[in-house]
């Protein structure tokens, strides 16, 4: 095809030519193919550029983003921690740890006997269910545990089976287990609040979960981040217990149960000036580090959900209601002989005659004959008012899941024979929680506060219900009422002086009343300027005795002692050896002044 | 003149490119160490949640009582408490 020309045609023959210069390589090439060519490979490397271009910036850069994300990137989740719950003085009463989860992957397990042996050990687990839980290899992912301990979830990670995965997850603790487990509650598996204070303060102690996007480099290490929602930890909540105040009342409440027999029993103790709920005790009980006992009848917070006909303990509140209107003054007497009373078709009875009583030893002698003349005499409206302004009828307001309200009926709808009956609390129910705070108003004076079951910092705000001169004149009586004069001497305690009232009602099944009670006790010390509320209830005593006065005031007497020593209340009946006792010391202490020691 | 300014130009943008290089390094370093320290910061916070549940559930109410009673101690009686007055600087009661 190329033409070969001589390039230079007048050489002479045998002369030597350089090769580069033979004619025969001389080609004469057209000039349009050399820059033919140059074009194309300038397309070319256009075609290149355009390509880089489309690729770095241009439509579609989506597979390629993928693909490089997926080998240096990783979008991960960040835990925070759910908030910690202390008591009043920051003992930890619930706290989150970290925890792993154990998952499987079924279709990749391919465990021997022996491993898998090793790893239900570990996890806990029967054999059996471990192998059921592998069994279903359509699944690509199945939980086998959700909160094991960080170290036994190393030991599993050692056993090296293929298939088994941890992720990390938290795990709530509660060191001080059953002692307050109803009012602290306890989270599910997913560590959301499920019952109690960790319910019913859910949103603020939650934590929200962080993520973040991170670049890895060639050693598996994060190099750069960048946050896309960053990592809320929950608040941590203080409570208004007090832990020592509360063992104190756990304790007394479960030995008063088993002593008795009884079918469960429930004590609160209140600050009187704040409204803060130090102890709040149920037996039985629960610990809810143990998953598997939490959804049983023991999980039931008594003092707040079960409601009960207070009997007698509501006595001073229709007194109250008769003294705040005018109808009667402390002193004025009442005939209660022979110790029955007929309303309508109902015949109300004394436990025996007391003959002449003051509207004072009505009280401190329970009667109910008296309780009733004296309630009889005023409108129910009166009545319900001072019930109402005592809180019955109404849920406490402390947030807490399943708050009861009691049943107090609208005054219009009483008919006689109820108002009589409710006036020596029959025909009325409270929860434990509610005759608490209604004591208050007693212990206060006559005015009363929210209660709280987280600590407060400042005092709130109260409302008067009863004037100050009814709420002393009740508060002498109920004194009088926790004396040796009265129905319940048992609920003293030496060095202080007590107020309260026993109340012993029959229960109502399928609406009989029927030979089982409550027994209950509701008082406050010290009675010279009252610093705590105690509340008992004992239910169904079953140990031959029932009377609120053996049954529950014992209890009051135990929790009173122990929780004023430990608030490091001052004394206010101090025994008269004592005085002496300090007598000599002040002697001794001004003699050794004049020695000059 | 014009030949030696973009000698000393060129060499100044391979020092930057150098410098460059160099930050991105250390930032990415200091940014690996941070990370080491927040996850130790992470680590020790748990190990402090854990002691002081640890902590709470040694000192809980029930442990001590046990160990007091286990030393032969028993609680105190309002009957065997001696309750002594403050005395002020002057020597009055309070």
């Amino acid at each position: 095809m190329l033409g070969v020309r001589a390039a230079r045609g007048g050489m002479g023959r045998g002369e030597r030519l350089a090769f580069h210069a033979n004619p025969l390589l001389a080609v004469k090439v057209p000039a349009w193919r050399s820059r033919l060519l140059l074009l194309l490979l300038f397309c070319a490397f256009i075609a290149l550029a355009g390509r880089a271009i489309w690729l770095q910036g241009g439509g579609n850069t989506s597979f390629l983003q993928r693909q490089g994300e997926a080998r240096f990137a990783r979008t991960l989740d960040v835990p925070a921690t759910r908030g910690r719950m202390t008591d009043r003085n920051g003992v930890v009463l619930a706290a989150s740890l970290p925890a792993k989860a154990i998952w499987a992957s079924p279709e990749d397990v391919d465990a021997t006997d022996a491993e898998l042996a090793r790893l239900a050990r570990l996890l806990e687990l029967p054999l059996t269910e471990l192998k059921r839980k592998l069994a279903d290899e359509d699944r690509r992912f199945v939980y086998l545990a959700r909160q094991v301990d960080t170290a036994v979830a190393d030991r599993i990670a050692d056993l090296k089976i293929n298939g088994i995965g941890q992720h990390r997850a938290f795990r709530r603790q509660y060191p001080e287990g059953a002692t307050v487990a109803h009012v602290v509650g306890f989270t599910g598996i997913d560590d959301k609040g499920q019952e109690g204070v960790e319910l019913a303060l859910d949103s603020e102690l939650a934590a929200t979960q962080g993520r973040r996007h991170v670049i890895k480099d060639n050693l598996h290490r994060y190099v750069e981040d960048d946050w896309l929602q960053m990592p809320v930890d929950g608040n941590d909540v203080a409570l208004s217990l007090d832990n020592r105040v509360q063992y104190l009342a756990f304790t007394a409440v479960r030995e008063a149960v088993q002593a008795n027999q009884a079918r469960a029993g429930a004590a609160i103790v209140l600050d009187v000036k704040s409204g803060e709920v130090l102890a709040l005790a149920n037996w039985p009980s629960f610990d809810p580090n143990d998953h598997s006992r939490r959804g049983s009848d023991a999980a039931r917070n008594r003092a707040i959900t079960d409601t009960f006909e207070p009997g007698s303990t509501l006595k001073p509140f229709s007194i109250a209601a008769a003294l705040e209107a005018g109808t009667v003054t402390p002193q004025q007497t009442f005939q209660t002989a022979p110790g029955s009373i007929r309303i309508q078709d109902r015949v109300i009875r004394d436990s025996h005659a007391h003959g002449l009583l003051t509207v004072e030893q009505i009280v401190a002698k329970s009667s109910n004959v008296g309780t009733v003349k004296i309630a009889m005499q005023l409108p129910a409206q009166k009545l319900w008012d001072v019930y109402a302004g005592a809180g019955f009828g109404q849920p406490v307001q402390i947030g807490f899941p399943g708050a009861t309200a009691g049943r107090l009926r609208p005054a219009r709808t009483w008919r006689e024979v109820e108002q009589a009956t409710i006036s020596y609390g029959y025909g009325i129910s409270v929860s434990l929680m509610q005759l608490a705070r209604g004591y208050l108003v007693f212990a206060r004076d006559g005015d009363t506060v929210p209660l709280s079951l987280t600590r407060l910092t400042e005092a709130p705000a109260s409302v008067q219900v009863l004037s100050p001169a009814t709420a002393h004149s009740v508060r002498h009586m109920l004194e009088m009422a926790a004396s040796e004069e009265g129905t319940a001497p048992q609920a003293r305690i030496a060095g202080y002086r007590v107020a309260g009232k026993t109340g012993t009602a029959r229960k109502v099944q399928d609406g009989h009343y029927v030979n089982e009670y409550v027994a209950s006790f509701a008082g406050f010390a010290p009675a010279s300027n009252p610093r705590i509320v105690v509340a008992v209830m004992i239910d169904e005593p079953g140990a031959g005795r029932y009377y609120a006065a053996d049954v529950a005031a014992p209890v009051f007497a135990r929790i009173a002692t122990g929780s004023l020593r430990t608030l490091q209340v001052a004394p206010d009946a101090l025994p008269q050896d004592r005085e002496q006792v300090l007598a000599q010391t002040d002697r001794a202490r001004s003699s050794a002044r004049r020695e000059g020691l | 003149m014009s030949r030696a300014l973009i000698f000393l130009l060129g060499i100044l943008i391979v020092l930057s490119a150098f410098g460059i290089v160099t930050a991105q390094y250390r930032t990415r370093s200091l940014f690996v160490e941070v990370e080491r320290a927040q996850q130790r910061t992470a680590a020790l916070e748990a190990e402090g949640s854990r002691l002081r549940v640890e902590q709470a559930r040694n000192a809980q109410p029930a442990a001590v009582e046990a160990a007091a009673r286990r030393l032969g101690l028993k609680p105190i009686d309002a009957k065997e408490t001696v309750y002594l007055p403050a005395v002020t600087e002057r020597g009055g009661k309070q």
